[in-house]
């Protein structure tokens, strides 16, 4: 549990604001991601809808995945605008990929699209396919 | 190194991936293109450019909230069956956009062009 007056980030532990089905959803999502990526940086699960975080872990206090929440889910409500334009009709988004200068975050919508899986890993540790394909697997 | 206008790249781009569904030269700032092409009829340049340039701001801003002090190397969405590639330019001014079929273009194949391409563009 995160406490938010508190306001501090927990390491290498699970956390999340959802509670029930969804969350034990998500910390299995996360910990079989954990098993393939044990490096990875970080994860997380957000709910569409609210911009909650569902779950998410984070290797490093440098990273806090709760500051991506809202920003993902903009993102994402952006990209939805956009393919309703007529020439990408029937498009959906499988994944979205930012390669950073030592990072590969990897946004990857899950359940209809009701949640938003947002992995980092680091470039030395691993490649973009080998990610894109470990979600592929788990994430869906 | 020599570097060349907005036009040219896509001029470029399109000799080596004649079959791109879209691509376009997109100013950073204002979200307008300089320069783009596709083979579809139905292709907005205008609105796409103004949605990727949001892509590419509001990633930017996820970066510098995390302090993570790194620059943005290119950002790919992958479609139902469409690859979509942003590419910073060096100064991040101006970034390339080039959406191709999957069935037609590897993302290798995509990167490298536009990467190659964005090197060199001014």
């Amino acid at each position: 549990m995160r406490i938010p007056f508190l306001n501090q980030l927990v390491v290498k532990k699970i956390t999340g604001d959802a509670v029930g089905a969804p969350r034990a959803d998500a910390e299995t999502l996360i910990q079989h991601l954990l098993r393939e990526l044990p490096e990875l940086v970080t994860v997380a699960v957000v709910d569409m809808a609210s911009s909650k975080m569902v779950a998410a872990y984070t290797a490093t206090p440098k990273f806090d995945p709760y500051k991506l929440t809202a920003r993902s889910t903009d993102l994402f409500r952006g990209l939805q605008r956009m393919l309703a334009a007529p020439w990408l009709q029937g498009q959906q988004v499988t994944d979205l990929v930012v390669v950073l200068d030592e990072q590969l975050h990897c946004l990857r919508p899950v359940g209809q699209g009701r949640q938003i899986v947002y992995l980092v890993v680091r470039l030395a540790d691993t490649n973009m396919s080998l990610v894109r394909d470990i979600l592929r697997r788990h994430a869906f | 190194m020599s570097t060349l206008t907005p036009n040219q790249v896509i001029q470029n781009i399109l000799k080596e991936l004649p079959s791109l569904v879209a691509v376009a030269v997109v100013e950073t700032e204002t979200g307008m293109p300089l320069a783009h092409h596709s083979n579809l009829a139905s292709f907005d340049a205008e609105t796409a450019a103004a949605y990727n340039t949001e892509v590419v701001k509001q990633k930017l801003k996820a970066i510098q909230a995390l302090k993570l002090n790194q620059t943005i190397q290119d950002i790919l969405l992958t479609l139902t069956d469409q690859l979509h590639l942003l590419k910073l330019s060096a100064d991040g001014g101006k970034f390339i956009y080039l959406a191709v079929n999957s069935a037609d273009t590897n993302l290798a194949m995509a990167r490298q062009i536009v990467k190659s391409q964005a090197a060199v563009l001014n």
